[in-house]
């Protein structure tokens, strides 16, 4: 059985609606703003791509559930439900979800976001969050698609979000990751990541049974794959064993060779050591500039737990509009690389019809999805 | 179909070396997974529960008490997410199999085993190591299945339905119990087990 995907929506520093979210992914410039904490870390600061309302200065005390609700709403309306059908389900991969506040104990307390968000989406299908830090809307899906193959669920909610909040901060700080200047990844001068938030969620359904019904859709996901890659807590394994692996499952999950992937939306933040290895994971399987590479990390930041979810809908969008999304603030790749990486501005093909989604996580965990140009026009 | 090899849990261990919680579960896992015989790609399947919330009031507790500055990156990870016990057992073991983490309170460990079952069924990994720890008591339950001849099956069961023992509350325990004596079925925080042969 295939998986559907039948509606999506999204929330990102280039704002909620589609079609303003492509234009930013495909064209910047990268939003950049700055993220000041509260009075007391007043040392933590950074540079990130904010949600709008976020830059508005206008945000509620538990962003993260209502983001969560707001994206599952809106969802399930382009997917053409009023309301979560019956036995509906969600798989939320948030790495944070509502816990990152600081402060003098007892810190306020937080209900678990699952059961939180099944009473306000009045969900009655499995749920479950996948807390698996910058790979967790890649999670999120897989196990989505899972209960879609397996019957569990006829309709899944699944992907992912995250909002920035001083612990993510005050960590990346420590580990010296972000830039402060801009993203550019995969480029000799990338110095780091720029700190994002926002997500993505997608309507997943039995795909024979959509079309039967002559609903519509948007894309299928056709294959999922998980590794680890068994290395370093910070740094991942030099060859890119995890990601290589992700890779390889994911195309025999869907029965594909390397040759049937048109696009790799890669995990790429812009730091030293992941694109080292995430590069030698590309030339291990598709061979030396054998297939064309993006990171949208260059228009939109590292979402965390969001970025899959954010990225899997560039994917989507570059299915529909047979267009590759450029790797924005970058001129070139490093030479050593050898990738084929898209940059400038957009690239057109022929013919587009399966894009590969990659990502790793801090911890080593690492993930793919392949997804596959729907058979109606959108 | 699936086959429990075997299943190990750590005593209550009340009182706790450090704030870093998640380093003392790591080493927890580690000490458990050595008595487990590991053999080809092996998955993780992490039982979270609702410890999130409780890892992260230690890690800000850290925090308040020494700044960022008093951490150090690796550390971070090991000592203080949630990722950090069960990243430390596949970096130790070398383990490069799928790694997933399911936080659905009482319904965590179910869920665990349902996705290590699909992963297995599916060829995605030869074993899988399901298991939990919590911070209060601190506690930590590992098992290890490959493919056999227990069915397990799983469905919904109404969101008030079934409430983990206090002493097992990721079900992790009555889990491994029923792998060993099936037929059993299971009720946590909603999801319905039936273990049978």
């Amino acid at each position: 059985m295939t998986v559907a995907i039948t509606g999506f929506a999204v929330a990102s520093p280039f704002g909620a609606e589609l079609e303003a979210f492509w234009r930013g992914v495909c064209h910047g410039p990268t939003p950049v703003s700055r993220w000041v904490s509260e009075p007391r870390f007043s040392g933590l600061v950074c540079q990130a791509a904010l949600l709008p309302e976020a830059a508005s200065g206008v945000v509620a005390e538990d962003r993260a559930t209502e983001l969560a609700i707001d994206l599952a709403r809106r969802a399930l309306a382009s997917a053409g439900f009023a309301v979560a059908p019956t036995g509906a389900g969600l798989a939320l991969g948030t790495h944070w979800g509502n816990v990152d506040v600081l402060g003098m104990p007892p810190l306020p307390a937080r209900p678990p976001m699952a059961p939180a968000l099944a009473r306000a989406l009045t969900l009655s299908g499995p749920i479950t969050l996948a807390p698996v830090a910058c790979t967790a809307a890649n999670h999120a899906l897989m196990w989505a698609v899972d209960r879609v193959r397996a019957r569990d669920a006829s309709v899944m909610l699944a992907g992912g979000l995250d909002v920035i909040g001083p612990t993510a901060v005050g960590g990346y700080l420590l580990f010296g990751n972000l830039t402060e200047t801009l993203p550019r990844p995969f480029s000799p001068a990338r110095d780091g990541f720029l700190l994002s938030e926002g997500g993505a969620l997608f309507v997943l359904e039995d795909a024979a049974r959509t079309r039967a019904a002559g609903r519509r859709v948007l894309a299928e996901i056709i294959g999922v794959g998980a590794a680890h890659d068994g290395s370093h807590p910070t740094r991942p394994a030099v060859d890119g064993r995890g990601v290589r692996l992700a890779i390889e499952r994911a195309l025999a999950d869907a029965g594909l060779t390397a040759a049937d992937v048109g696009y790799v939306n890669a995990h790429s933040p812009g730091t030293q050591a992941n694109d080292h290895a995430e590069a030698a994971a590309y030339r291990a399987v598709f061979g030396p500039r054998g297939v064309p590479v993006s990171s949208t990390k260059g228009a939109l930041g590292h979402a965390q737990g969001g970025a899959n979810a954010l990225e899997a809908a560039a994917c989507l969008l570059a299915l529909r509009d047979g267009l590759l999304p450029p790797t924005l603030n970058v001129d070139a790749p490093d030479p050593a690389f050898a990738i084929d990486l898209v940059v400038g501005t957009p690239r057109p093909v022929a013919d587009l019809r399966n894009a590969l989604s990659v990502a790793a996580s801090i911890g080593g965990a690492t993930s793919a999805v392949i997804l596959r140009k729907g058979d109606a026009p959108w | 179909l699936v086959s429990l090899l075997a299943a190990e849990a750590t005593a209550d261990t009340s009182d706790l070396p450090s704030l870093r919680y998640a380093g003392v579960a790591g080493r927890q896992l580690h000490a458990l997974a050595q008595r487990l015989p590991l053999r080809g790609e092996v998955g993780i399947y992490h039982a979270l529960g609702d410890e999130k919330a409780k890892l992260h009031a230690r890690a800000n507790a850290t925090i308040l008490a020494g700044g960022f500055d008093s951490l150090k990156p690796a550390a971070v990870v090991f000592e203080h997410l949630w990722q950090g016990p069960f990243a430390q057992l596949a970096i130790t073991h070398g383990l490069t199999g799928p790694f997933h983490i399911l936080e659905a309170g009482e319904a965590s460990g179910a869920l665990a085993l349902v996705t290590a079952v699909t992963d297995l069924g599916r060829g995605r990994c030869e074993q899988a190591l399901v298991g939990g720890f919590t911070v209060e008591p601190a506690r930590a339950w590992l098992m290890l299945l490959a493919p056999g001849a227990v069915r397990v099956s799983w469905s919904l069961a109404g969101a008030a339905s079934g409430t983990a023992p206090a002493d097992d509350p990721l079900g992790l325990a009555a889990i491994a119990a029923a792998l060993r004596a099936p037929p059993r079925i299971l009720t946590f925080g909603g999801a319905r087990l039936e273990i049978g042969t």
